[in-house]
C-alpha cells in the first residue's frame, strides 16, 4: 500500500492494522499500547484526543461543534475518568461564513456546559480555500479518574447493557446528506454520557461508546480479550422505527452503525436491575436496555455471538471498514 | 409479514420439516440459487437448525459479486485512477471485492474522480445531472431482479440526452447456469430454492424444464426465514409423492407470467451474449449487454475499454465448485488457511452472500 | 442483492416517479416497471424501483399458515 486511502481512517480492521504497523510501532509505550479510549497516567489523569471532520458540519440534532465534545467528553466518562477540561483547535477553510463558526462556537459552549467541561486552551488556524473542507475540529479532553475499569472482575453471568437505541447519528449524518433519497424523522444521537460515570462505582466493570463499526465491532473487541463468550439476544436490542427501516431498505445491519451519544456496559450480575434503572432516569438513557451476557457454556471463548430473533445462532464479527465515509 | 420470522414459528416449521424428514434419505442437498438466500440463512442461524433436520443448504451461482470476474472490477478502478473528473458509481457491496489492483473501496482516485455508493441505480442520474462537466460511470451488476430497473436508468439517460452518463454492465441471467448444474453428470442438488425476486420478474416458467425434464424439486421462495422453511417443506412433499414442480410459495409477490412490462423493458434495451461464469465456464445467452443503437451509454464502448470476459482465479481456489454446489466451503484446500475474511483469495469468501464468508463466519471453521 | 421490502406507495407522479412508507420511513421510489400502480398498494422494492405489487389476498394466507404455527407452538408446549 503506498498511498493513504480512505479506509485507513474508517475505524474499522483496517485502520486498526494501520495503527499496530505505524503508530504503535513508532511510538510505542505502557500509556498507548492499550490503545485505549483514554490514556491512564500517572497522578491518576486521563488524556484523550479526537478530530472531528464530519461532513455535513450541521445534521439534524446535532453539528461538528456538539460533536467535538461530546465525542471526546465519552472517551474519558468509559474510562472512569471525570471529564473537566477541554482543548479546541479549529482547522477552517477560507471563506467560510462567519456566522457559520459562531452557530459552530455556540454549539461548543452548549455541548461544554452540559458536559460540565471547559475549554482551557485551543488554537485556530485558517488555510486556503479548497485545502480544508470548511471547518475540522480537533478536541483532546482532560480529566480525573474516578474510578478504575475492572474488565478483569468480569464473570460468566455478567450482562451487557445498552443505554440506547442503535444508529440514529448515522441515519441522521444519511438523512442530512439527502443520500438514498431517504425521509425520516431522526435526529442524531449526538449526547455527552456524564450520568454514566457514577456506574463505576454502582457496579459497572466495563464500558465503551458505541462509535464507529458499530455494536459488533465494540463488543467483538472486548470478547477477544476474554475468556468467555460474549451472547447477544437479537430480539432485545432496541432500535427505532426508522432505523429499523432504513437498515431493511438500505441492506444494512444496524449492529454496525455508528452512535454518537450511546455506550456499552458490562455490569455485574447482581447489579444489573439498579443500573439499568439509573440509566433510565437520564433522557439520554430512557431506551436503554438489558442486551446480552457473558457466557461460559455456549460457544468458545473469545466469541461474540447473537442468538438471533429465530432462534439460531451465529458469529458477529468487526466490521472490516466503515459504510459511511466521514461521519463523525 | 414480519411473523415470518418469529421463534415460535420458525420452530414450529423446523418441527415439521423434521417429522418429514423421517421419511426421507438422511440428507438432502439442497441449493438456494440465490445470494440473498445464502445471507438470510446465514443471518438467521438457519444453516446449523436445518443440518439437524437433515437438509445441507448449497449456496448457488446467484451471488452477483462472486461471479463478476475480477477483470471487471480491475477495469472499472482504471477508469477512476487513470481519468481526472469520472465518478464511479456503485452498490455498495462491489465495492469490496479484491482483486489484483485493489478493491474499489481502497481505490484512491485520480484528481477530481471519485466513487460514490448508490442505493438506485436512477440515483447515478441525478449524480450526472448535478455533475455535467464529469464522466459519471454506473457500475451495473446484477440479476433479472436489478436489470429491468439498470434498463429504466439508461433509458431515461437516452431519452433525455445525458450524454455524460454510462453503463459499465455485468449483467446476468439465472436460467442459464442452472441448466448448466443439473445437465452436468455429477449433479447431485437434490432440490432448488428458486430466487423469488428473480421471479416476480421473470415468472415460474423458465425454471419448469428442471422439474419437467429433469425430475428435480424446487420451490419459488420468499426472503424471511419463514419463507425457506416453507419452501423446504414443500420441497420434502414433492419428494415424498414424487411430484416435482415448480411450486410458488412466494405467491404474494409472485405471479405465474411474473412482470411482463419488467420484461419488456429488459428486452428493449438489452441483447443476450454469452457470458464466462466462474467455475461453470462460458454459457450462450447467460448475460446482457446494451443493444448496438445504446453503444453510446455503453461504458466499454465510449471509453474503448478493452475487457477480457475471463476470470483466472488464483491457483487452488475452487470458487466455482462451490459456486456448484459440488463441495462446501470447508472442502477448498484454501478455505480458512490461506483465504479468510482478512486475506481472500476468491470472491466466494468477499461477498457477505458468498458461501464461504456464510461458512467462515458461522463458526464451521474447522 | 435481490434484497426487497414490502412497502406502502405514497404517492407516484406522472413520470412514475414517489415515494413508498416502510415502518414510517419514506424513500423515493420510481415506479416505472409497473403498469397501475396506486397511493394505498404495497409493492415490492427493489434499489429504489418497485419491481412487483403485493397480492393482498397470497398475503393473507401466508399470514394465515403462519398463525397456525404459532398456535401449533404454544399448544405443543402447554401439552407439556
Amino acid at each position: 500500500m503506498k498511498k493513504i486511502s480512505l479506509e485507513m481512517g474508517s475505524g474499522g480492521k483496517i485502520m486498526r492494522d494501520f495503527i499496530d504497523d505505524y503508530i504503535v510501532k513508532t511510538f510505542s509505550n505502557p500509556f498507548l499500547n492499550d490503545l485505549a479510549d483514554s490514556a491512564l497516567l500517572p497522578n491518576k489523569i486521563g488524556f484523550t484526543t479526537d478530530s472531528y471532520v464530519v461532513d455535513p458540519i450541521f445534521f439534524p440534532g446535532g453539528d461538528i461543534g456538539s460533536l467535538s465534545v461530546n465525542g471526546t467528553v465519552n472517551d474519558l466518562i468509559v474510562s472512569g475518568v471525570k471529564p473537566e477540561f477541554l482543548s479546541l483547535s479549529l482547522i477552517i477553510e477560507e471563506g467560510l461564513e462567519l456566522n457559520t463558526l459562531i452557530r459552530i462556537l455556540k454549539s461548543v459552549k452548549e455541548a461544554a456546559d452540559k458536559a460540565h467541561v471547559s475549554i482551557a486552551t485551543g488554537d485556530t488556524k485558517v488555510v486556503k480555500q479548497g485545502q480544508g473542507d470548511k471547518i475540522f475540529i480537533n478536541t483532546a479532553g482532560v480529566g480525573s479518574l474516578f474510578a478504575r475499569p475492572s474488565p478483569k472482575k468480569i464473570k460468566s453471568g455478567d450482562t451487557v447493557i445498552t443505554t440506547g437505541t442503535l444508529g440514529e447519528h448515522s441515519l441522521a449524518i444519511m438523512l442530512a446528506r439527502e443520500e438514498f433519497g431517504i425521509e425520516a424523522h431522526v435526529k442524531s444521537d449526538c449526547a455527552p454520557l456524564n450520568f454514566l460515570l457514577p456506574l463505576w462505582k454502582k457496579g459497572s466493570l466495563w464500558m465503551r461508546d458505541i462509535t464507529r463499526g458499530g455494536l459488533a465491532t465494540v463488543l467483538s473487541e472486548l470478547s477477544e480479550k476474554l475468556p468467555f463468550s460474549l451472547i447477544i439476544e437479537e430480539e432485545k436490542i432496541p432500535l427505532s422505527h426508522p432505523v429499523q427501516a432504513a437498515s431493511e431498505l438500505l441492506g444494512i445491519d444496524p449492529l454496525y452503525l455508528a452512535c454518537e451519544g450511546r455506550a456499552l456496559l458490562i455490569v455485574e450480575e447482581e447489579k444489573t436491575e439498579s443500573v439499568l434503572k439509573e440509566i433510565r432516569k437520564n433522557k439520554n438513557g430512557d431506551t436503554a436496555e438489558v442486551i446480552g451476557r457473558v457466557d461460559d457454556k455456549v460457544g468458545r471463548p473469545g466469541e461474540l455471538l447473537l442468538s438471533t430473533l429465530s432462534g439460531g445462532l451465529r458469529l458477529l464479527e468487526p466490521l472490516t471498514s466503515e459504510l459511511l465515509p466521514r461521519i463523525c | 409479514m414480519r411473523e415470518l420470522r418469529n421463534k415460535n414459528v420458525i420452530r414450529g416449521l423446523l418441527s415439521d420439516i423434521n417429522e418429514r424428514a423421517r421419511s426421507l434419505p438422511s440428507t438432502l442437498k439442497i441449493m438456494e440459487v440465490c445470494g440473498t438466500h445464502t445471507m438470510v440463512i446465514h443471518r438467521y442461524g438457519l444453516k446449523k437448525m436445518l443440518s439437524r433436520a437433515g437438509i445441507t443448504m448449497l449456496s448457488g451461482p446467484g451471488c452477483p459479486v462472486c461471479i463478476t470476474p475480477n477483470e471487471i472490477h480491475e477495469a472499472a478502478i482504471d477508469l477512476i485512477t487513470e481519468n481526472e473528473n469520472f465518478i464511479l458509481t456503485t452498490f455498495g457491496d462491489m465495492t469490496r471485492v479484491p482483486t489484483s489492483k485493489g478493491s474499489i473501496q481502497t481505490t484512491v482516485p485520480k484528481k477530481g474522480s471519485q466513487v460514490k455508493i448508490v442505493y438506485s441505480p436512477f440515483e447515478s442520474l441525478s449524480i450526472a445531472k448535478k455533475n455535467p462537466k464529469k464522466d459519471v460511470v454506473f457500475f451495473g451488476v446484477g440479476f433479472e431482479t436489478t436489470i429491468p430497473s439498470i434498463a429504466v436508468t439508461v433509458k431515461y439517460a437516452v431519452q433525455n440526452h445525458l450524454n455524460n452518463f454510462s453503463l459499465l454492465s455485468a449483467l446476468w441471467l439465472i436460467p442459464p447456469p442452472l441448466k448448466t448444474i443439473v445437465e452436468s453428470k455429477d449433479n447431485r442438488i437434490q432440490g432448488f430454492l428458486y430466487p423469488g425476486h428473480v421471479s416476480a420478474i421473470i415468472g415460474e416458467k423458465p425454471f419448469q424444464f428442471i422439474p419437467g425434464q429433469y425430475s428435480i424439486p424446487g420451490a419459488i421462495t420468499g426472503f424471511e426465514p419463514g419463507d425457506i422453511l416453507i419452501s423446504l417443506l414443500s420441497i420434502q412433499d414433492q419428494i415424498i409423492n414424487s411430484s416435482p414442480i415448480v411450486d410458488n410459495t412466494y405467491a404474494r409477490a409472485v405471479r405465474p407470467n411474473g412482470n411482463p412490462s419488467a420484461v419488456a423493458i429488459m428486452e428493449e434495451m438489452f441483447r443476450k451474449k454469452e457470458s464466462h461464469w466462474r467455475g461453470l465456464g462460458p454459457i450462450p445467452d447467460s448475460g446482457l449487454k446494451l443493444k448496438q443503437e445504446y453503444k453510446d451509454f455503453d461504458s466499454e464502448y465510449k471509453y474503448k475499454m478493452k475487457i477480457k470476459a475471463h476470470s483466472h482465479d488464483l491457483p487452488g481456489c475452487r470458487c466455482g465448485d462451490v459456486l456448484q454446489g459440488k463441495i462446501p466451503p470447508a472442502d477448498c484446500p484454501l478455505f480458512s488457511k490461506s483465504c479468510t475474511p482478512d486475506s481472500p483469495q476468491g470472491p466466494c469468501m468477499v461477498s457477505y452472500e458468498g458461501a464461504c464468508l456464510a461458512s467462515f463466519k458461522y463458526g464451521d471453521k474447522d | 442483492m435481490c434484497l426487497g421490502i414490502p412497502a406502502k406507495v405514497i404517492s407516484v407522479d406522472e413520470n412514475k416517479q414517489g415515494k413508498i412508507d416502510y415502518l414510517g420511513t419514506r424513500v423515493k421510489t420510481n415506479f416505472a416497471l409497473l403498469e397501475d400502480v396506486k397511493p394505498e398498494d404495497w409493492v415490492i422494492v427493489h434499489a429504489g424501483f418497485a419491481i412487483s405489487k403485493l397480492n393482498e389476498q397470497e398475503a393473507k394466507e401466508t399470514l394465515e399458515l403462519i398463525k397456525e404455527y404459532m398456535e401449533f407452538s404454544e399448544n405443543k408446549r402447554e401439552k407439556r
